[in-house]
């Protein structure tokens, strides 16, 4: 449980260092959190909603599958492991895709979270972030895994 | 007034003079000194304070990400690069719960850092060391806490050197100061100091001849020109008031001797008097023995052959005579109580008034008179005199209450301070306007007719009275009686 209240804060904090373009913030009104498998955070998640992140307010989306992503307008996407299937694909403009299984991002993830030494740490994919037009923080990229 | 205060009222004017130049300077430098010490430190704090600030901000802004990822690894890291700053001691981060996050601390010390974050501020100095801790925010909102503890002994170190400095300076300028009041001194208070030095020469010797030398225009040559005019005029008085004194001794003893000439031909003149005067009346007693004798047998063998209008002018002859002798026996006794000194003994007054009184009544024994003698009444005195005196004063009461009904006559005593003995009557008084007539010779304040006398009386009295040291004095008023006062000292 501890695991994903670190991992909701981490989502939190992920929204707050990595900006998306222009055009995609001025569309919505809302920060638009969505997770695949949403159950095993439990009521971690709950703290986040109405929270705001770069002026918007964080509403979150609990998915089935993430092809549901597009329909829901998401500016971040989790998958647990085990839920990511196929249907994340090549970066999408303006969407963090974020995931916690091995391989996430060779099968075209931008964050991946990893367990080291009993710690969460994380791994990006720039070019990824690139393609999506996200420009992560050169902080968050210090934190990183390096590969 | 503080010991001090007075302890530099009474200072020689030249060490007023040093002192006071000295203490203005040290005044002066050791506001310079404390103000520069001051400045330099505001300066130092000011400067440290924005170092300390700007490089809080710079570290919590690279610890951002770290803190909130909760990477202690990364932020340890981050506040590793203090390390280039020698002056930085220590640095943490505290994470949002202000729990210690990550630490830097120099090698070579052991920095108290604290497990729980300090308040947020402007820095603090003190213990040789500056601390600030500044809030971390990331886009407004605040993510944790920096923590710089620096190293200011250097600076101390600089402001003690400094200080080192400015009393090295302080001691050459007070020297130097020294020096120069010292001769300033010399100049300003030279002249006074010599004034006063001449002043206090001149109060001993009592040269007056003496003269300051003028050296300035200044008010030190005004005074030195006013004291010369002084001494100029001190001198002219002094001459002046020698003169007269020694004038006034000359006609002092002019005078004396004057004075003991003519008190010698007084005194001649007086004792010739009195024997003339003696001798007079001594001598006129024979021939009115004869006129008052020869006119008695006229009167008694010869009546028949004489008329009335004869034996009349015989007895005019005989009055006259006799009263010619009274006056003579009055002269003789005046004359005697001046030649004679008195012979002090104890004498009953009291008993002396009684016995006086008595011989009234017998003389006049129709009269009736109440006499009220006081008892004790007693005076060291020549008795015979005094006997002479109250005769004379308590015979003049007599002869004064005559024309009494019921006539009273009162011998006592008052005491005030020194006894005061007097005689009172009710009788006929006298105006107070002639009483300085009183006690002279002959002079009468009554007609013969009114009370017989012969004006010698009350002279003679008051000639006892001073022969005794004595004085006399009445207080009267017509018809209301009168009182003589005298005393016996």
């Amino acid at each position: 449980m501890l695991e994903y209240q670190v991992k909701a804060s981490y989502l939190y904090n992920f929204a707050r260092f990595i900006t998306w373009p222009e055009d995609v913030v001025a569309r919505q009104g809302n920060f638009n959190l969505c997770i695949v498998g949403a159950e095993r955070f439990g009521s971690a998640l709950d703290a986040l909603a109405g929270e705001r992140v770069n002026g918007q307010t964080i509403a979150l989306h609990r998915l089935e599958q993430a092809g549901q992503a597009r329909a829901n307008r998401c500016h971040l996407l989790f998958i647990a492991s085990g839920r990511d299937g196929t249907a994340t694909g090549g970066p999408e403009r303006g969407l963090l895709t974020i995931g916690e299984t091995p391989g996430f991002l060779e099968r075209g993830g931008i964050i991946n979270l990893v367990e080291v030494n009993g710690r969460i740490r994380f791994e990006i994919r720039q070019p990824a972030a690139r393609q999506a037009g996200l420009v992560v923080s050169s902080q968050l990229l210090g934190l990183a895994i390096q590969r | 007034m503080s010991p001090l205060v007075q302890g530099f009222r009474n200072l020689p004017l030249r060490w007023k003079t040093i002192v006071s130049m000295l203490g203005v300077t040290t005044i002066s430098l050791m506001l310079v000194g404390a103000g520069q010490l001051v400045r330099e430190r505001q300066g130092f704090e000011r400067q440290m304070e924005q170092r300390l600030t700007l490089l809080a901000d710079v570290i919590g802004l690279n610890s951002t990400a770290a803190l909130a990822f909760n990477d202690a690894a990364a932020a340890t890291e981050v506040l590793g690069a203090l390390a280039s700053d020698e002056h930085i001691m220590a640095g943490a981060l505290y994470d949002t719960r202000d729990l210690l996050f990550a630490r830097y601390v120099r090698s070579d010390i052991e920095a108290p850092l604290l497990d729980t974050a300090p308040n947020v501020g402007r820095p603090t100095f003190g213990g040789g060391m500056a601390a600030i801790t500044r809030t971390v925010k990331y886009r407004g909102q605040p993510v944790g806490k920096v923590h710089l503890l620096a190293d200011t002994t250097e600076w101390s170190n600089t402001l003690w050197d400094y200080a080192a400095v400015a009393a090295v300076l302080f001691v050459v300028v007070l020297t130097i100061g020294l020096f120069v009041s010292i001769w300033l001194q010399r100049l300003i208070t030279g002249p006074i100091i010599d004034l006063a030095q001449l002043a206090r020469r001149i109060g001993q010797e009592r040269d007056f001849s003496r003269r300051a030398v003028k050296r300035s225009d200044d008010e030190m040559g005004v005074l030195v020109d006013g004291f010369n005019d002084m001494l100029d005029e001190i001198g002219k008085g002094r001459a002046e008031i020698e003169h007269g004194r020694d004038e006034l001794r000359k006609l002092n003893e002019q005078l004396e001797r004057r004075v003991v000439e003519r008190t010698a031909q007084l005194e001649a003149a007086n004792k010739e008097l009195e024997a003339f005067s003696y001798s007079v009346s001594h001598d006129l007693r024979a021939p009115l023995r004869s006129i008052d004798g020869f006119s008695r047998v006229l009167l008694d063998e010869h009546s028949a052959t004489l008329n009335a209008d004869g034996r009349d002018s015989l007895e005019r002859v005989r009055r006259a005579a006799q009263r010619m002798g009274m006056l003579i026996d009055d002269l003789l006794k005046l004359a005697r109580v001046t030649r004679v000194e008195p012979n002090r003994e104890e004498v009953d007054l009291s008993m002396l008034g009684r016995e006086i009184a008595v011989a009234l009544q017998n003389q006049d024994p129709d009269r009736r008179a109440q006499i009220v003698v006081a008892p004790g009444l007693r005076a060291h005195a020549d008795a015979r005199l005094l006997r002479i005196a109250l005769e004379n004063l308590l015979g003049n009461a007599w002869k004064f209450t005559g024309q009494r009904k019921e006539a009273r006559i009162e011998l006592g005593m008052t005491t005030n301070s020194a006894p005061v003995y007097f005689v009172r009557d009710n009788g006929a008084g006298f105006d107070m306007a002639y009483a300085n007539k009183l006690f002279a010779p002959f002079q009468r304040l009554h007609s013969v007719e009114e009370f017989p006398g012969t004006g010698i009386g009350l002279a003679t009295v008051q000639r006892i009275i001073s022969k005794h040291g004595g004085r006399i004095w009445a207080e009267s008023a017509v018809d209301k009686g009168t009182a003589f006062f005298f005393t016996l000292p």
